[in-house]
């Protein structure tokens, strides 16, 4: 087991304009999903994409999503357009955004 | 065999140069051109087809099957009755309320102003909570069915997406800071028009909220926009608060979403608002046409927040009157936001 790992996706823009927000934490998940989530960050590597922002080329009202991973003492984050989307980070975005929402039940009886 | 919805230039080009006639006839169906690509601009470009006459509009729907490859499968061509998928015919009905609005009312002939087909494909992935322009077609998610609804439900987001292509061929305006504020500005503008023409509502009767009806029962909140009094749309605690400025003092400097381009939209869409309720009548009539040529004709890439307030000012000038009521409207209303 290494240290603790908390990846968030922030995502903004699209024709809403809104801002919704997933995080994932080792801490707080099983030993499996710990590990997926452990491996998934190793092959997102974001720290080594060569853009540290990646907008739309031609493409409007596009989500962009920055995913800022905490591992330690560092913290690297990554800003991209949905549409430019690096590959290598694809499968931890969907782990994060579709694991890592608040559960709206829970926001609704505050 | 090449696929794909955009052909290069190059090749159409080369067959076009080195082939008789009978081998571009021969080349354009072994490429695969679909009826879709007849409208394209390369295409037209290189004179290999009939020009489209004006005033006809050329409408085609496609259903992306819940997957994001495109355009996906032709379900709905001009002329086709009313399918059976409400997403389809509300892409097709919004498409065609949009150019009409454009051919109608300003004389303008489709998306890129010569009888361009106007794509539209529906069913983009899974609960997809957006619509958004690829830059040669629009394309609508089905919502995520907890706090949005199908995207094509609002006429005014069809309206929003297809003026993206129409900014795309006249001002270009880059889609970041001031000048991607404005473009985003331009398409809820519009977007709106095409909404009051259908509902025949002048700017003192019309509601001035982008994205009507595109929120589900549970989310505390009128719409995505509202053009009247920004910053109020919606107050929701798993949305957030709706976040626009109404005013210079506020604006968002941060970078997020190149730069605030949906936040910051609010500073010239009022604009546009208290200048049209100033004028009176139609929103479409005065304000729309001026906002119309400043776009068309006065605006570039680069144009920021004052750059668009003096082009407005001038073209209202122009069109009905030095010092008259709509240029002092005009004026007044970009001196109320902080310009």
């Amino acid at each position: 087991m290494g240290s603790p790992i908390r990846v968030s996706v922030a995502r903004v823009g699209g024709v809403t304009g809104t801002k919704r927000t997933a995080t994932l934490d080792t801490e707080t998940l099983d030993e499996k999903r710990a590990a997926q989530l452990r491996q998934l960050v190793e092959e997102a590597n974001i720290a080594h994409v060569s853009e540290p922002t990646i907008r739309s080329t031609r493409e409007k009202d596009r989500f962009h999503f920055t995913i800022t991973v905490q591992h330690g003492a560092f913290q690297h984050s990554l800003t991209f357009a949905e549409d430019r989307t690096p590959e290598q980070v694809q499968p931890l975005l969907e782990m994060v955004w579709r694991d890592g929402q608040p559960d709206l039940d829970d926001t609704r009886a505050v | 065999m090449i696929r794909g919805a955009i052909l290069p230039p190059h090749i159409l080009d080369a067959i076009v140069r080195n082939g008789t006639a009978e081998q571009r006839r021969s080349a354009l169906e072994t490429l695969a051109v679909s009826e879709r690509m007849r409208g394209r601009r390369e295409v037209r470009a290189l004179g290999l087809l009939a020009p489209v006459p004006a005033g006809e509009k050329r409408r085609a729907v496609f259903d992306a099957g819940r997957r994001t490859k495109l355009p996906g499968k032709l379900v709905r061509r001009e002329g086709d009755p009313d399918s059976a998928d409400v997403a389809v015919d509300e892409a097709y009905d919004g498409a065609g309320a949009t150019y009409d609005l454009y051919s109608e009312v300003y004389g303008r002939n489709s998306i890129d102003g010569r009888g361009m087909e106007i794509d539209s494909s529906v069913h983009y992935g899974v609960r997809y909570d957006n619509a958004f322009w690829d830059g040669a077609q629009m394309v609508y998610g089905d919502g995520d069915g907890d706090l949005f609804e199908r995207f094509t439900i609002a006429v005014d987001v069809i309206g929003h997406e297809l003026t993206h292509g129409v900014t795309d061929a006249e001002a270009a305006l880059e889609y970041h800071d001031q000048p991607g504020a404005l473009n985003e500005s331009f398409s809820d503008v519009f977007g709106s028009l095409v909404k009051q023409r259908e509902r025949r509502q002048t700017a003192a009767e019309a509601d001035w909220i982008i994205g009507e009806g595109l929120f589900t029962a549970r989310v505390r909140g009128a719409g995505l926009r509202s053009l009247k009094a920004p910053g109020t749309a919606y107050a929701d605690p798993l949305l957030g608060k709706d976040p626009q400025p109404a005013h210079m003092a506020q604006y968002d400097t941060s970078p997020e979403d190149d730069g605030g381009v949906h936040v910051n939209s609010g500073i010239p869409n009022h604009a546009f608002y208290l200048a049209a309720v100033s004028i009176g009548g139609f929103a479409l009539e005065k304000a729309g046409r001026i906002w119309y040529v400043a776009l068309t004709e006065r605006l570039r890439p680069t144009s920021d927040f004052a750059a668009a307030a003096r082009a407005t000012e001038t073209v209202a000038g122009e069109l009905f009157g030095a010092n008259g009521p709509e240029q002092r409207a005009v004026r007044g209303a970009w001196k109320q936001v902080g310009l």
